[in-house]
């Protein structure tokens, strides 16, 4: 493994050797910090040796990279349940419904829920999202330069998420939000995740009913099963939504923008309003920011020839099932002129990401004011790629760009 | 050409509104309701976008 001398922690790109690859696809490690920029090769090798392989780290778990695996185990969440939480090994303390939840539940959160995350439920929010984007812009335009990730993506990310979920307009209580947030992403540490459990919990339990139709009502006056949704439903309903919507969307933009610098023929495309009707698709396949959840095996089963037994973890990798050449032809290129993309980098079945309507709306939005105010997007001199975070999310560490003012 | 939809699986991704609005429309929850089971001949090629996007599969065009 060797760093770029001339760069800062935050833009060293990490150059593994064919050794990592070799280490890591004889033990896959999700928070190793070389897997981001060897993720095709050692999910490829993975997949090779076997769309089901166990791998002895995070306490040991089945790593399904096949996407007809992947695919199946998102079919039957009665036998691959969300109990338990979603990360390997499960660090988190709040259990998160609808997210970690399994029917009836499940479907009594997702009733309360889904029509607020719904193309048609969003529509009223796209002005103040059209608003944050503007002003990012507005923030760097004169520049010709900017660091993406958090000049560009987050505050329309987090703005947007401020608002539609957490009810805030106080870009002072946005900015301690997003810190708290940043503090899990850089930690993952029990003091990080008391800090924003505390500030979502203070504003959860202190929220008076308006009788406006928004996410906090809901929850506060609405039923599941017939009953109250209890104090601490509450705080993980809210905090999922805020956390599953953050780094998530935001590596999305970023992504986009990486993909626009080492392809400049990119630019046109995304100035094309139609981009978004299919293009989008295809980044979201190619980069399938959320690689991978996991789940709990409920009884003994076989899945792509494995057996399983209850109990079992497994990581259905969504990153490698969108990358399954059995799936996609030349899977990791761009290729927006595939006639299938069915990709599952929202998940399929009934855990569906709630927010994917919404991370299209501010994506699409991000870029209908983005683009046609900046042209020539490339890397400064010398730089050819991007720093990636370790861990489940695809996230760039940070996104340098040049740009011309159009 | 007649499309038929299984909306009972139909898990809210929107996709097939995006490719193909004039037969494929959503519900308040983001659901697909089908405006119509016969698609014209125009809208023939968005139709099988539809289809071949449909992350839940569940659209299936012929006739």
């Amino acid at each position: 493994m060797s760093h770029n001398s001339e760069s800062d922690l935050f833009t060293t790109v990490v150059v593994p050797d064919a050794a990592a690859v070799d280490r890591l696809a004889d033990h896959f490690n999700l928070y190793d910090p070389e897997l981001p920029y060897v993720l095709d090769e050692v999910t490829d090798r993975t997949r090779d040796k076997c769309p089901v392989l166990h791998t002895d780290q995070q306490g040991g778990y089945y790593l399904i990279t096949g996407y007809n695996e992947v695919a199946a185990a998102l079919a039957t969440p009665e036998v691959y349940s969300s109990k338990g939480g979603k990360s390997l090994p499960p660090v988190q303390t709040v259990d998160m419904p609808p997210i970690d939840s399994d029917d009836p539940e499940h479907h009594a959160f997702r009733k309360l829920l889904n029509r607020f995350f719904s193309k048609a439920g969003l529509a009223k929010h796209e002005p103040a999202v059209r608003q944050l984007a503007k002003n990012a812009v507005d923030s760097f335009i004169d520049n010709g330069k900017a660091e993406f990730v958090h000049e560009f993506a987050e505050p329309i990310v987090a703005g947007a998420l401020c608002r539609v979920i957490l009810e805030l307009d106080d870009p002072a209580q946005e900015k301690h939000a997003v810190k708290l947030v940043n503090q899990i992403g850089a930690t993952n540490s029990a003091e990080a995740w008391a800090n924003i459990t505390g500030f979502i919990n203070d504003l959860v339990t202190n929220y008076k009913p308006t009788g406006r139709d928004t996410v906090f009502d809901a929850i506060a006056t609405g039923e599941v099963l017939g009953r109250d949704v209890t104090a601490e439903e509450k705080l993980g309903v809210v905090l999922v939504l805020f956390l599953g919507g953050l780094d998530t969307t935001k590596s999305m933009i970023g992504g986009i923008l990486r993909h626009c610098a080492q392809n400049p023929e990119l630019e046109d495309r995304l100035r094309d309003p139609r981009w978004t009707r299919s293009d989008l698709d295809e980044f979201l396949r190619l980069d399938s920011v959320v690689t991978g959840l996991a789940r709990t095996v409920t009884a003994d089963t076989e899945l792509g020839g494995v057996r399983l037994h209850a109990g079992d973890r497994v990581m259905l990798h969504y990153y490698a099932a969108n990358h399954d050449p059995a799936k996609f032809d030349h899977p990791h290129q761009l290729d927006f002129n595939r006639a299938r993309n069915p990709h599952v980098a929202f998940a399929t079945g009934a855990h569906r990401c709630i927010g994917s309507n919404f991370a299209r709306l501010q994506i699409k939005t991000a870029f209908e004011e983005l683009m046609p105010r900046v042209q020539n997007i490339r890397f400064p001199d010398g730089v050819t790629d991007i720093a990636w975070k370790p861990g489940v999310a695809r996230e760039p560490m940070s996104l340098e760009l040049l740009f011309d003012k159009r | 050409m007649k499309v038929i939809v299984d909306s009972s699986k139909c898990q809210g991704h929107g996709r097939c509104a995006n490719y193909c609005p004039e037969i494929f429309d959503l519900d308040e929850e983001g659901y697909v309701v089908l405006l119509s089971d016969t698609v014209p001949p125009e809208l023939e090629a968005a139709a099988r976008q539809a289809e071949g996007n449909c992350p839940e599969q569940i659209i299936t065009l012929g006739g």
